[in-house]
């Protein structure tokens, strides 16, 4: 490959250089920016089961309690069977989190309470706002949402009944930060949670439920294990299985431009055909009008080898320059955009508000704000695609200009 | 000794259904000027073709330096052209993107290194030669029809090959130039040892000539 003749041909024909490369520098940002937003609307979508510290949240559909008053499970959830429970530890290798999830309800309102074990106090650490965590084995313990503590002017060292029991109040917890999923007025350990559902008269009438059981699971998984452990939930605890995540999630975000990872990948691929398509008719328009030229250089007596070599170089110095371009242009995008807004409804199954009362609606609908990041493997996968795509064209493009050079050169 | 640098021996080409050489059998003497002609169409042009490897004989054998070229891979096709026939051709072809320079060093650059030093001094030696030194940074756009001949004549002669492949060189230039160009090649390969085999439709070049071919209808006669 001759470096001088490469660059001196570039120069000589600037119109195609131009076309090519812009072509390419446009499907490269058009591919980037739309696996950029893919990624984003993927890691949105993890975000409300993120806030419980989950990637995937199971519950069982149960029956409705005979009177909605003091502790009752939220409709449709119900206790989980210990076995069963037993068993989907073992798919993950016990990175689950038991729960206990319930409403208290009085004829003035309801509070919503979540009892979690020690990981879970331990990720409601990074939400304090004031004061500490509930000891876990402490009986009279428990923290409060700030929202709730602020409607209610509860402050660290107040008490506030749950089931009857009264709870001091050790720390307050940033409502922003916790998401809506399960969110819940009073947070408490997973036993002082489990005694009290156990004692529930309405819990009771329905489920054998004991101060070791739980109605909720919240199970740390990565998001390509998600399909598989959802597969395997549903053969486990039957057809009345609730499998909350991502997957579940994606119906639920507002508006018609959704973007799923996938979906990203097939628009950067329907992009890069396209980006192809225009190359090759680049190259081949290209090659076809030097064809006089190859005949010459075969009449030098440079080898088919080297001048396929030689169109190349050319065309893949097009190409780099060309990802190059829009890769700084898709980043400069990225920037300039910073983030996207992404607002989700949550299904009935995972919001922490009675769906009878009126606010309900209203708490549904989490907004989550996802920073627009570069997606370093998907322009690696851009530039490989650039380099390869051209690379295809180009010798596509040249095997058709090999044949007869001697017709070309008293043609011309 | 055996001085036949070119042998062809009953060469036949044909073109789909159309069969352009009927078996024509001839030899070339190293060193020596042989002018090619015939009508239009009669097969001159489709022999340099052959002899230079760039189109295949359908049936026949074709020696050139020794070495029979029917069967060469392109590999070593092109290194025939590349060491041992140099091509001129009536519309120049030079590459528009390069210098005078840069057209004339082209053929050292066929094997994927860069040109040695001494092939830019060959280079510049060639164009001063052919009265081109000064016009060696020029681009081939800016250069008239003579120039552009005699640049085309030294990047033949850059590999000091040992048969130069003429194909109406002076066709498409006025008759002053065309005189200057004929001298300029005569003179080159005579003084290189170079073997000239010219295709041509002037009698006055004919004349010039050791030997004349005729092709007529697809066959060889020789003057």
């Amino acid at each position: 490959m001759q470096l001088r003749y490469l660059l001196r041909e570039l120069l000589h024909r600037p119109g195609r250089a131009v076309a090519t490369s812009v072509s390419i520098a446009l499907a490269s940002l058009l591919a980037i920016a739309a696996l950029a937003v893919a990624d984003a609307y993927s890691t949105g979508l993890q975000q409300p089961l993120r806030s419980v510290g989950a990637g995937m949240i199971v519950q069982l559909t149960g029956g409705i309690p005979p009177k909605l008053e003091g502790i009752v499970f939220p409709h449709p959830n119900a206790m989980l069977p210990p076995d069963g429970v037993m068993r989907i530890e073992a798919e993950v290798d016990g990175a689950v989190r038991r729960a206990v999830y319930m409403w208290d309800i009085a004829p003035s309102g309801f509070i919503s309470a979540l009892g979690v074990d020690v990981k879970g106090l331990d990720r409601l650490d990074s939400s304090l706002e004031a004061g500490r965590r509930p000891a876990p084995e402490a009986s009279g313990e428990a923290l409060l949402d700030g929202d709730y503590a602020r409607r209610l002017g509860k402050t660290v060292g107040s008490t506030v009944a749950v089931g009857g029991k009264a709870f001091t109040v050790t720390g307050i917890v940033d409502s922003a930060l916790t998401g809506k999923v399960f969110r819940a007025d009073v947070y408490m350990p997973l036993s002082r949670a489990q005694g009290l559902a156990a004692a529930s008269p309405q819990v009771g009438a329905l489920y054998p439920f004991t101060p070791n059981d739980v109605n909720l699971l919240l199970v740390d998984i990565e998001h390509e294990n998600i399909e598989r452990l959802t597969h395997r939930v549903r053969e486990i605890l039957g057809s009345k299985a609730v499998v909350s995540s991502e997957m579940s999630l994606r119906d639920a975000i507002e508006g018609v431009f959704f973007l799923s990872r996938r979906m990203g990948v097939f628009l950067a691929t329907v992009v890069g055909v396209f980006a192809f398509a225009v190359i090759l008719r680049a190259t081949a328009t290209s090659v076809n009008e030097r064809r006089t030229e190859v005949a010459v250089l075969q009449g030098l007596g440079w080898p088919w080898s080297a001048i396929r070599m030689q169109l190349v170089a050319e065309t893949l110095v097009l190409a780099g320059f060309g990802a190059l371009l829009g890769t700084v242009g898709a980043l400069a995008v990225l920037v300039f955009v910073g983030a996207i807004d992404i607002a989700i409804d949550l299904p009935w199954d995972i919001t922490s508000t009675p769906h009878f009362l009126a606010e309900a609606q209203v708490n549904r609908q989490q907004l989550v704000s996802i920073p627009l990041e570069v997606p370093i493997p998907a322009m690696a996968a851009t530039w490989a695609a650039a380099v390869a795509t051209s690379a295809l064209a180009v010798l596509i493009a040249v095997g058709r200009a090999r044949a007869s050079p001697w017709h070309a050169l008293s043609d011309g | 000794m055996d001085q036949t640098i070119i042998r062809l021996e009953d060469v036949r080409k044909s073109y789909g259904t159309v069969e352009v050489l009927k078996g024509v059998s001839l030899s070339v003497e190293a060193g020596s000027f042989v002018a090619v002609t015939g009508k239009s169409g009669s097969g001159k042009s489709t022999l340099l073709a052959l002899i230079s490897g760039l189109e295949p004989p359908s049936e026949g054998r074709l020696f050139v330096d020794g070495r029979e070229i029917s069967e060469m891979d392109d590999e070593s096709l092109s290194r025939l052209r590349r060491e041992t026939v140099g091509i001129v051709f009536q519309g120049f072809h030079l590459i528009p993107s390069l210098t005078a320079l840069e057209n004339v060093v082209l053929p050292m650059a066929a094997r994927r290194k860069r040109p040695s030093r001494a092939a830019w001094e060959e280079a510049h030696s060639l164009l001063a030669q052919v009265g081109m030194d000064r016009r060696a940074g020029h681009k081939p756009g800016a250069l008239s029809g003579g120039e552009k001949q005699r640049v085309a004549i030294a990047r033949a002669l850059i590999s000091r090959p040992k048969i130069l492949l003429a194909d109406e060189p002076t066709g498409n230039l006025d008759e002053a130039t065309g005189e200057a160009v004929l001298d300029l090649l005569g003179t080159t390969c005579r003084e290189q040892g170079t073997a000239l085999l010219m295709v041509t439709h002037d009698t006055d070049i004919s004349a010039r000539a050791d030997a004349v071919i005729t092709i007529r209808d697809g066959r060889n006669y020789h003057a």
